[in-house]
């Protein structure tokens, strides 16, 4: 880890006040811990289907705080290979920056990059990190989808039985989010001296949006087409069943809106990948910009 | 709908305005898989249109647009030249993005999406294509619908639109290529759909080449905002 304090010659003299530590920590959405119903509730998936999340592996961290005012920035480029499903309740302490001016640092960003050169949790098996770093990815995530009464349809085929399908995926799409803003609107940290923490939050729920996020927030999580993915026929998705559909066959306009998606939409993975870069949140529900470093 | 904001003198911003054009690329037929595809019509509806300071447009981070287009025309995407299709109001201010809709919008006070005035045939593009393969020609058509996915929100949103400094002096063309949306179409597909033998195929929602033209409209190949300096 390495952490760096930039400072400019307005922050030299900001160190003859008050100061105060941040502490950064990573957060899960529940829908990753706990993971998503069928229902009509309003993070429940609407076509039957329940999510459940058995590995959700990210590569976190390249946490900046900066000032605008006078150009001070405090920077730690340690990147963590970390599974969000195995995270404790208020999750984990990810980076620590310590006497920083006490005063609000507007602000706060950081990546989600690919996994070379990071450093491996323990929650994390080391042939899942070997793995994400061999591919360069960004993410690899594991789970369930079940649903009573449910169906695989892949394009083309007939529809067949198909209530337990797991599915397997892996994902290169490093992205910067930030500047964040809390859920009040407010952009960064306010740093006082009895120490402040904040949270950087991955959502689960992304995968199954039918639209990207956007200001109405009127959006309903769908899994069918993940079920239709499963072209083999075998319970199981791949990554390489995936990147071989055509999201034209899998994502009817009737039902799905792809309109603002970070990069062209060509297959059903292109669309993991979108939907995986919008995902990064600020203290629960508040809002980062994303750009995406590999189209 | 993202508002324009007005009157921002305390930010040094003036009133402008600048003229929109909308014109095809100028292609009309390519070879495919042993078909050779002709567009003989593209009509393509375009507006409103609001344009962002920031590279990603939404609601979240473009709130107030600093240029918009309220109007909505039908455009020749066959033809290349520059047909006009209104004056936007604009701020002096620097644009990255847009957001749009294909004719057909969806307000905040509707129900449901409707088609604006000026949509040709109250779609979002109208396609007549023939192609023709071993002796075989087959006339497709396509009425297509976009529609916003939410009430006040546009169909595209995140078009870039190259970093303009807005200053009133210049003039604006939206250049639309039919011929990129329909050339990885797959037509022998399409054939297959010609079930009475009639040579006639008219693509329907749900219809693999519908929706992968709803995908090549939406998220694969934007139109190109080229502006010009008079």
């Amino acid at each position: 880890m390495r952490t760096v304090l930039l400072a400019s010659a307005m922050s030299a003299i900001g160190c003859a006040g008050p100061t105060g530590d941040v502490t950064v920590l990573l957060d899960a959405e529940d829908t990753i811990t706990e993971g998503l119903d069928a229902g009509e509730g309003d993070e429940d998936i609407v076509d039957g289907w329940s999510v459940r999340f058995s590995k959700y592996v990210v590569a976190v961290g390249d946490v900046r705080l900066a000032r605008t005012a006078d150009g001070q920035e405090a920077h730690d480029d340690a990147v963590r290979v970390i599974d969000l499903a195995a995270l404790p309740p208020g999750g984990v302490e990810l980076v620590r920056f310590e006497t920083l001016d006490a005063v609000r640092w507007d602000r706060f960003e950081y990546a989600t990059p690919h996994a070379g050169g990071a450093t491996r949790d323990e929650s994390v098996s080391e042939a899942d990190f070997e793995e994400m770093v061999a591919n360069e990815w960004t993410y690899l995530i594991e789970g369930t989808l079940e649903n009573p009464s449910g169906q695989s349809c892949p394009p083309g085929e007939e529809c067949r039985a198909a209530t337990i399908l797991s599915f397997r995926v892996g994902a290169s799409v490093g992205t910067t989010f930030g500047p964040c803003e809390g859920q009040d609107g407010l952009p960064g940290v306010t740093v006082t001296e009895g120490g402040t923490a904040v949270s950087i939050t991955i959502h689960g729920d992304h995968l199954f949006f039918d639209t990207f996020p956007s200001a109405a927030e009127v959006i309903e999580r769908r899994a069918q087409w993940l079920a239709n993915a499963d072209t083999d026929g075998d319970d199981t998705i791949s990554t390489d069943e995936l990147m071989a559909i055509d999201a034209a066959a899998l994502f009817p306009s009737s039902t799905y809106s792809l309109a603002g998606a970070p990069f062209p939409i060509e297959t059903a993975f292109d669309f993991v990948r979108s939907q995986l870069a919008t995902q990064g949140h600020f203290q629960g529900e508040g809002e980062c910009p994303w750009d995406v470093g590999d189209r | 709908m993202a508002a324009l904001i007005a009157g921002c003198g305390s930010t040094g911003q003036d009133v402008a305005s600048f003229p929109i054009h909308g014109a095809g690329a100028g292609e009309a037929a390519f070879e495919s898989d042993g078909w050779s595809v002709t567009i003989e019509r593209a009509d393509v509806a375009f507006g409103p249109v609001y344009f962002c300071a920031t590279s990603f447009a939404d609601m979240d981070v473009c709130p107030e647009a600093e240029a918009e287009w309220l109007g909505t025309a039908s455009i020749d995407t066959l033809d290349p030249s520059p047909q006009m299709l209104g004056e936007a109001d604009a701020i002096t201010a620097t644009v990255r993005s847009a957001m749009f809709d294909y004719g057909r919008s969806w307000l905040l006070t509707a129900e449901r999406p409707r088609a604006n005035a000026g949509a040709p045939r109250g779609h979002s593009a109208v396609f007549v294509v023939r192609a023709i393969k071993d002796g075989v020609t087959l006339d497709v058509r396509a009425s297509i619908d976009i529609d916003p996915a939410n009430a006040g929100q546009s169909a595209v949103i995140g078009a870039p639109t190259g970093t303009e400094a807005i200053e009133g002096d210049e003039a604006l063309t939206v250049r639309f290529d039919p011929a990129a949306w329909w050339r990885r179409i797959d037509f022998d597909a399409v054939a297959a759909m010609d079930e009475d033998g009639d040579g006639v195929v008219e693509l329907a929602r749900g219809d693999v080449p519908y929706e992968h033209l709803v995908l090549e409209m939406t998220t694969r190949r934007l139109p190109a905002f080229e502006w010009v300096q008079p």
